[in-house]
């Protein structure tokens, strides 16, 4: 997914600073940087994009049916009944025209009130120029809001859900019939006309839906691809880590209990000493953790924990900014893995899903004695409420931690990036909070 | 354009970052010092001063803060490594910004514009660790401002941190601003005492009045 990442470093985002290599630029390449700025979305799944490319084409269109409009009206000024109407129409929807497509390309969606707003627009200059239009000319070229109509039935299509372009199509249809009833009752206007214009509305429209629909389709399938390759590639990598654990394991194995037991067998070594036996203790607490796979982790802090994440993840291109505070270095061994583990595979979403190549990551140890891991990242986001499956969310990120009793919360919104935040407080200190309010 | 003071003792970092700024058009260094002092000396004509958190001569990070200020300049705090009392003690002194040295030039430029323009550079370092501050004469935050600060300071962009405090979109950044301004406020009476008061009058007999 070539998702574009714009990351936000200052709050002077409004203030419009510029990137240096805009400063060094000169002429026609500032102003392309400039309309890029103006009309780059931040970043895009696939899906996404293909909402994007729709309003790309739409907005292109809009303006060559704007010109075609203008045009119309400057050859055919006799054609109307009255003239200066018709230009303050024409003038009032060029002006709409970036009002309503700027923040659209820049979000890649047309939001429900700019659509309405559109519409309303739209069927008011059918009316207008419907009625201002000589009555043989209302079903002919002369009537251009036609035009604008037919593009506004498309926009529906990328604002409405499912069938709403269809209710959009038949409000255009009814306004063009209350626009050309005059000319059409006094037979002026020809039906065929004004039918196949009406078809026009809807057919557009459908055609739109239906483009969307395919692209959308793709685009889903370009996500899901793109997941499954970064999938593998962390597969790969977790792999080389669960090697290199398997090897520190060998290596610490040699360097104690093989020496030891060689030591004996060899002979000689006084069993009964404190000293030895300390040792042979030491060992079997070793092998023993070893078999209930708690090695890796032992005696690992929070902030160690981490540290190796951030290196593991690092290596898969992710910039990752860590702050931490207040970490309790006694966690639990299972707490310390289970917070390790939830924060990699956060932090892989971040890799698989967000389209961008930076994310945060805080650590805090609150007052309270619960502990608090945050990962974060500005890139695509999603609908919180949809998507919770297949994200790996529900079954590395959620189980595990329900598993220590913490707990999750995830926060996202299309194009708003993705906040993941792991929680959990230490049962000693809610049970003497528990004692405390009991007592 | 914005004219550029530095303060900082690694040469090499200054003459690397003079290097780069040469490609930027609308900020230039005008003045480089290893210390505060030597800075004031030449009490150059400047709006913005980058400051190092430490420097050699072991002087006091917010009391330098306050010495500059006092003479009318803008300061943005670069650190090296991230010193959490020391950064809350620069903003309270007065300081309008603070970067870690790993954040890219282009980032350090951003901040340096932010702090020209009158505003405060919060970069999430600053807004973790005034969302970490738990010392007892903090200032007291409202739910909002906090929240903002917490998401602000996890990473998530302006927009994002205003919808998951449930504040007006667009505000987040009036919020964070709030926050500063407490913690000016807070401040403020520290640096007042005495003996700090002394040091600036004495730079102000040294090196003429504060334009």
């Amino acid at each position: 997914m070539s998702c574009r990442s714009t990351p936000e470093g200052f709050t002077s985002a409004g203030s419009g600073a510029l990137d240096p290599a805009d400063v060094c630029d000169e002429g026609v390449l500032v102003a392309l940087a400039a309309a890029r700025r103006v009309i780059a979305p931040p970043t895009l799944s696939g899906r996404q994009q293909a909402g994007h490319f729709l309003i790309v084409a739409l907005a292109c269109l809009r303006g060559l049916q704007l010109a075609q409009a203008l045009l119309v009206t400057i050859v055919r000024f006799d054609q109307y009944r009255v003239f200066w109407p018709v230009v303050v129409t024409l003038v009032v929807l060029l002006a709409w025209w970036p009002v309503l497509f700027v923040p659209a390309l820049r979000t890649a969606r047309v939001t429900r009130p700019w659509f309405a707003a559109d519409l309303v627009l739209a069927s008011a200059a059918t009316l207008v120029v419907s009625w201002l239009s000589l009555a043989g000319e209302v079903e002919t070229w002369t009537n251009w809001a036609f035009i604008v109509g037919c593009n506004t039935a498309m926009v529906a299509a990328v604002a409405l859900p499912s069938w709403g372009w269809l209710s959009a199509a038949l409000t255009l249809v009814g306004v063009g019939l209350v626009g050309a009833e005059p000319a059409l009752a006094s037979g002026e206007a020809s039906w065929s006309n004004f039918l196949g214009n009406s078809a026009s509305y809807i057919g557009l429209g459908a055609a739109a839906a239906l483009a969307l629909r395919h692209l959308r389709r793709t685009g889903q399938e370009l996500d899901a691809a793109n997941a499954r390759a970064r999938t593998a590639e962390l597969a790969l990598i977790s792999d080389q880590v669960r090697y290199q654990d398997r090897l520190t394991q060998y290596r610490t194995l040699h360097d104690t209990v093989l020496g030891t037991l060689t030591a004996i067998a060899r002979g000689g070594l006084d069993l009964q000493l404190d000293a030895v036996r300390a040792r042979a203790a030491r060992e079997a607490d070793y092998l023993r953790r070893l078999l209930m796979g708690d090695v890796a982790a032992h005696d690992q802090t929070l902030h160690e924990a981490l540290g190796q994440v951030i290196d593991d993840t690092t290596a898969l291109g992710l910039r990752i900014h860590y702050l931490a505070d207040g970490l309790p270095p006694d966690l639990p061994g299972h707490v310390v893995r289970a917070l390790a583990e939830a924060t990699r595979e956060a932090l892989a979403n971040v890799v698989r899903h967000a389209g961008t190549h930076e994310a945060w990551l805080t650590g805090t140890g609150e007052t309270d004695g619960t502990v608090i891991v945050r990962v974060a990242d500005q890139g695509c986001g999603f609908e919180s409420a949809i998507i919770t499956n297949g994200l790996g969310l529900q079954r590395s990120i959620r189980e595990r931690i329900a598993e220590i009793g913490g707990e999750v919360v995830i926060d996202s919104q299309p194009g708003d990036g993705t906040l993941v935040e792991l929680r959990w407080t230490s049962p000693a200190v809610l049970t003497v909070a528990a004692v405390g309010v009991r007592g | 354009m914005i004219r550029l003071g530095a303060i900082d003792d690694d040469r090499m970092l200054l003459d690397g970052f003079a290097a780069w700024l040469g490609d930027v058009e609308d900020v230039h260094l005008l003045a480089r010092a290893a210390t505060v002092d030597e800075f004031l000396a030449a009490s150059p004509d400047v709006d913005v001063v980058m400051l190092d958190l430490r420097l050699q001569d072991g002087s006091v990070p917010a009391e330098n803060v306050v010495r500059l200020v006092a003479r009318g300049y803008r300061v943005c705090m670069v650190s090296t490594h991230h010193d959490q009392i020391d950064a809350l003690a620069t903003i309270r002194a007065g300081a309008e910004g603070y970067v870690t040295k790993d954040n890219d030039l282009v980032r350090l430029i951003e901040a340096l514009r932010v702090v020209a323009s009158g505003e405060t550079a919060f970069s999430r370092e600053l807004a973790f660790t005034l969302m970490q501050d738990h010392a007892p004469e903090r200032p007291e935050l409202s739910e909002q401002e906090r929240a903002v600060l917490v998401a602000y300071a996890s990473g998530l962009t302006l927009g994002a941190a205003a919808r998951r405090a449930g504040v007006k979109p667009g505000t987040a950044k009036v919020y964070l601003d709030r926050v500063k301004a407490k913690y000016r406020e807070a401040g403020r009476p520290a640096y007042t005492k005495l003996d700090l008061a002394e040091r600036v009058r004495q730079d102000s007999l040294s090196y003429g009045t504060p334009s």
